[in-house]
C-alpha cells in the first residue's frame, strides 16, 4: 500500500509536460481591453492571437503561458478609434505588429483563484504585469478569466496629443476570457 | 488719418480693422480646412493643422461677435445713392449672409468638435484649453455620433457657402469701385479719400 502510493507520487512527478498542455478554443475565447475614453468605457478586442499554455494546478512550478497578439486585429464598434489606435501615436501596428505576454510564475490564491507575474511586451517595451484570474477545470475542459491592469503610457501608447490622461485614461484593463481543452 | 468710428461716407478704424482681420483669417482658415480635410489620419501634421484651424476659427468667432456689437452701436455708412432696388436688396442680403456665416461657421465648428467621440481638447494656439460646449461633450458616445455628423455636414455646407459668397463680395466691391465708381471699396481702405456722395 505504502509502496503503491510512493510509486503513484513518482509517476505524478515524472508526468510529461504534455499532460499539462491546453489547447485554446479561440472561438469561445476573448482577449480585449477596456479604457475610459471621454468619460465613457471603450472596449476593443483582438481577433487574432495565439496562446501556448501549460498548466497543471498540482504543478504550478512548471506552469507556463505564452501569448502572442496580432495588434492589427484590434477591433471595436468605433472604426475611427481603431484606425487611430493602430496609428503611429497608438500601437504603431505596422512597426510593431505583435504584442507578447509570457508568464512562468504562478501562484494559487485560494479556491479557483490564481495569479501570475508575467512580462508584457508592446511596441518593443517590456514591463512586468500581474494577472489575477479564476480557473475552473472540468475534466478535459477549462475556463479561465482574468484582468490585468496596465498603464498605457509605460508602453508609449498615446503620444503627442494623446499622452494626457484625458480624454483617454492611462489605466487600461486587459481582459482575457479563455476556454481550453486537453487531449 | 482714419477716424475710429464710422461716418456717413466711410468705415472707421475699428470696423476696418475687424473687417480685414476677419477677411484674412476666414480665407486662411478655408485654405487650411480644405487642405487637411483630404489628409489621411496618419499624417503627422494633421493634429497641428486641426488645432491651428480651430484656433483661427475661434478667433474669427470672437472678432465677429465684436464686429456685430460694434455695428450695433456704430451704424455703418448707407449704401451709395443711385443703386436700383434689386441691387440694394442683393447688397443687403449678401452682407447679412456674410455676417451670418462668420458667426455660424466657427460656431458649427465648435459644435462639431464638442460632439466628437474622440474628445480631444482644443488648445487655443497652444496657450490654453478652449472649453467644449458642455451639453454636447457630456453626451454619450452613442448620442454624439449623429450629432457630430450633423454639425460636420453643417460646417462644410456653410464653409462652401462662404467659398461662393466671398468671391461675389470681392467682385461686387470691385464692380462698385471701378465700374460704378462710387468709392465703395475705398470706404473700407485705410488712408484713402472718399468723395462725398450726394
Amino acid at each position: 500500500m505504502k509502496f503503491a502510493s510512493v510509486l503513484f507520487g513518482a509517476c505524478l512527478l515524472a508526468a510529461p509536460a504534455q499532460a499539462a498542455h491546453w489547447n485554446v478554443d479561440y472561438a469561445h475565447s476573448k482577449l480585449g481591453f477596456t479604457v475610459v475614453w471621454a468619460k465613457e468605457p471603450f472596449t476593443a478586442s483582438f481577433k487574432t492571437w495565439k496562446a501556448a499554455i501549460d498548466f497543471d494546478p498540482a504543478d504550478l512550478v512548471h506552469a507556463r503561458a505564452d501569448v502572442t497578439i496580432d495588434i492589427a486585429s484590434e477591433a471595436s464598434d468605433e472604426s475611427d478609434f481603431d484606425s487611430g489606435l493602430q496609428g503611429a501615436e497608438g500601437f504603431a501596428a505596422t512597426q510593431f505588429p505583435t504584442a507578447h505576454f509570457v508568464a512562468t510564475r504562478f501562484r494559487h490564491i485560494g479556491g479557483n483563484r490564481y495569479s501570475t507575474n508575467g512580462t508584457l511586451t508592446i511596441k518593443g517595451i517590456s514591463r512586468p504585469v500581474s494577472l489575477a484570474f479564476t480557473l475552473d477545470i472540468n475534466g478535459k475542459t477549462a475556463h479561465m478569466a482574468g484582468t490585468a491592469h496596465v498603464i498605457r503610457t509605460d508602453y508609449g501608447i498615446g503620444r503627442g496629443e494623446w499622452a494626457a490622461p484625458t480624454p483617454v485614461a492611462h489605466d487600461v484593463a486587459v481582459d482575457i476570457d479563455l476556454a481550453a481543452t486537453q487531449n | 488719418m482714419t477716424a475710429t468710428t464710422n461716418s456717413r461716407t466711410r468705415y472707421g478704424a475699428v470696423a476696418m480693422t475687424l473687417h480685414w482681420l476677419i477677411a484674412i483669417l476666414v480665407i486662411a482658415n478655408i485654405c487650411v480646412g480644405l487642405y487637411f480635410s483630404d489628409l489621411p489620419r496618419s499624417d503627422p501634421n494633421l493634429f497641428m493643422l486641426v488645432q491651428t484651424h480651430k484656433s483661427i476659427g475661434l478667433t474669427v468667432l470672437v472678432l465677429s461677435l465684436l464686429r456685430l456689437g460694434w455695428r450695433l452701436v456704430n451704424p455703418v455708412p448707407p449704401l451709395p445713392a443711385g443703386m436700383s432696388a434689386p441691387l440694394r436688396f442683393l447688397a443687403h442680403a449678401s452682407h447679412f449672409l456674410l455676417y451670418f456665416l462668420i458667426v455660424a461657421i466657427p460656431l458649427s465648428g465648435w459644435a462639431l468638435v464638442s460632439s466628437s467621440k474622440l474628445g480631444l481638447p482644443t488648445m487655443y494656439f497652444g496657450l490654453f484649453q478652449w472649453p467644449n460646449i458642455s451639453f454636447l461633450s457630456d453626451m454619450t458616445r452613442e448620442q454624439k455620433g449623429p450629432m457630430h455628423g450633423l454639425f460636420d455636414d453643417t460646417h462644410v455646407l456653410l464653409a462652401w457657402s462662404a467659398i461662393v459668397l466671398v468671391p461675389i463680395h470681392i467682385a461686387a466691391a470691385l464692380y462698385h469701385q471701378f465700374w460704378r465708381r462710387d468709392d465703395v471699396l475705398k470706404r473700407m481702405l485705410p488712408g484713402t479719400r472718399v468723395a462725398v456722395s450726394p
